[in-house]
């Protein structure tokens, strides 16, 4: 079962997401991500229990990293083969992958 | 220094072609081959509309033999492909403790003859997507309209299949420059495919491994073992394939002096035209005239054309039911400009024995350009192999018409291919074909498997110095 859900604390926003990010499912939560990123200055992306990402989720990724400063967006809980996926996409360092 | 469009253009392109490997390393074997299948068919099943388009649009040869053409790139290909591992373990040996793990290079470039468009960009595709490797493919410019049908029909397909975005893209309209930024990018794992106008910029500045690329120059001997009606039977069907126009397609036929006349009686009982002295004087003029603007596949003068209508051309006529000119006069071999003729044109020399036939196989391999096939005719077995060995490029075949014999499959037991590579004098990765082996990046995994008596005896003898390896030979040997 895919969900994803998020808290918003004194400006940081933690998204949780779960299940496998295909571009389906990537394309229904883009509209629920840009609406909680209004506002916040930090985005954490929880990505404990996701187990596939479509190049889509990376995109997304990118988008939300842009909305907030340089050093304020984070991905964490990234199982290794998905860890692996943004390393060879390039975009473990500049997405904060830890 | 690129200008910022042509930079933008291509990070635009190879950054989705990243972002579609990374997204691809994580297919499964089943998902992989589901995607393979459904381009293999959709492709499949417009073979024909795809022949028609690309001779239509490039002036090329003609749509029936494009058609099995496309059908030894598709099913025949896929065939070969659908049974074999590209995914995880793809071999393992327990008792040697080896495992070995495939896994995607990355982003590839690929190029597609303008005589071949589809049935190569086709083959590309498949290799790439069973090997899980984004394909960014350049097709020729004239050869744009039949890629974007075939785009249409294999990225659909592939999509619908459940596979990553992006993982086929053209790259329409390219310009020198972008092309040559193309090429440098450092994210980009191969550079696949032939095509001749480019070879050279492809092999000067590509950053990335190279496989297939080279000029070409096919000499056929036929030695005097072998049965001439049958040599003569395969050389014309091979050089009318398509027209003559396939870079595999034999351009010089060199024949032993003790069978030529039967030779030749052979190839006239098939309606091959002779060139007089005036003839080939006139066909020559007409070859460097039309040869000497641009580049050689710009040369379309003789592209689509038979030989009665190229004669006409060059100021000659010849009767109607001609299929060949032949020209011992090297109609292929004039000018550095025109040493490779892509029509229905075949030089014949006549050898006096074996070192003067080696001598002009060699004239013409070697001296003008080194090619990726060469062929002999014969039952001699020693001769085979002496021509073979001396011959320069990767693929020699034997009693084997070369236009369709280079695809493999049909005449021999290769896999089949639409890429060859061409050797270190062409700078390319390696000699031989272009099968998924090399587009896959194996990993192999070396369980401990401890020889017995390495522990307990190498070491004081190592240090020893008055210990010469003989001693250590015997002691290491002994049996008791």
């Amino acid at each position: 079962m895919m969900s994803e859900n998020y808290s918003i604390e004194n400006g940081k926003l933690v998204y949780k997401f779960s299940g496998r990010m295909d571009t389906t499912r990537c394309m229904d939560a883009e509209k629920s991500v840009v609406a909680a990123l209004d506002g916040v200055t930090e985005v954490v992306f929880d990505l404990n229990g996701v187990d596939y990402i479509a190049s889509s989720f990376l995109r997304l990724c990118g988008k939300a990293s842009h909305k907030v400063k340089p050093g304020c967006f984070s991905i964490i809980n990234a199982a290794p083969p998905v860890k692996k996926v943004f390393k060879i996409a390039g975009l473990a360092e500049r997405l904060n992958l830890v | 220094m690129a200008h910022i469009g042509t930079a933008l253009r291509i990070n635009e392109a190879v950054t989705k072609a990243v972002n579609s490997s990374a997204e691809f390393s994580q297919f499964t074997q089943e998902e992989t081959n589901k995607i393979v299948e459904a381009v293999y068919r959709a492709a499949f099943d417009k073979r024909v509309p795809l022949a028609k388009n690309e001779v239509n649009e490039t002036k090329i040869g003609n749509w029936q033999d494009k058609v099995i053409l496309n059908v030894i790139a598709t099913q025949m290909v896929y065939n070969e492909l659908s049974e074999k591992k590209s995914v995880g373990i793809v071999y393992e040996n327990n008792e040697d403790g080896i495992i070995k793990i495939a896994n995607p290079i990355g982003p590839v470039i690929a190029l597609a003859p303008v005589n071949r468009v589809a049935s190569t960009s086709v083959f590309e595709i498949l290799l790439c997507l069973k090997t899980r490797n984004p394909i960014i493919i350049v097709p020729p410019k004239n050869g744009i309209e039949t890629s974007k049908l075939l785009f249409k029909v294999c990225y659909d397909a592939a999509i619908q299949a459940g596979a990553p975005e992006d993982c086929i893209q053209f790259f329409y309209d390219s310009s020198s420059e972008e092309f040559e930024f193309l090429l440098k990018n450092e994210k980009i794992a191969a550079i696949i495919g032939g095509s001749h106008d480019v070879s050279n910029k492809i092999r000067t500045t590509s950053a990335a491994a190279v496989i297939g690329f080279s000029i070409c120059n096919v000499p056929s001997y036929v030695e005097k073992t072998t049965d001439v009606s049958f040599a003569a039977k395969e050389l014309v069907s091979s050089k009318l394939f398509d027209g003559g126009t396939l870079s595999s397609s034999e351009q010089a036929i060199i024949v032993d002096e003790l069978i030529s006349k039967n030779f030749i009686d052979e190839l006239k009982k098939r309606k091959v035209h002779f060139l007089s002295e005036n003839e080939n004087l006139l066909l020559q003029q007409h070859i460097i005239k039309n040869a000497t603007s641009g580049s050689r596949w710009e040369n379309a003068v003789f592209f689509n054309k038979n030989v009665c209508e190229i004669a006409k051309d060059a100021g000659f006529q010849i009767s109607q039911d001609s299929t060949l000119l032949i020209s011992n006069k090297g109609a292929a071999q004039f000018t550095k400009e025109t040493y490779t003729v892509y029509a229905p044109i075949l030089s014949l020399y006549v050898a006096k024995d074996f070192d003067q036939a080696l001598n002009t196989c060699l004239d013409i391999n070697i001296n003008n350009c080194t090619g990726h096939a060469a062929s002999i005719y014969s039952e001699d077995k020693d001769k085979i192999i002496t021509f073979s060995s001396l011959m320069h490029p990767g693929r020699i075949f034997v009693n084997t018409p070369t236009s369709l014999g280079t695809l493999g499959g049909f005449y021999n037991k290769q896999l089949t291919s639409f890429v060859f590579g061409c050797g270190s004098k062409s700078k390319n990765n390696g000699s031989d074909y272009l099968t998924i082996d090399n587009l896959l990046k194996i990993q192999t995994v070396y369980m401990r498997r401890a020889r017995y008596s390495d522990n307990d005896f190498l070491h004081k003898y190592f240090y020893d110095e008055t210990v010469d390896s003989y001693q250590i030979d015997k002691i290491y040997n002994r049996n008791y």
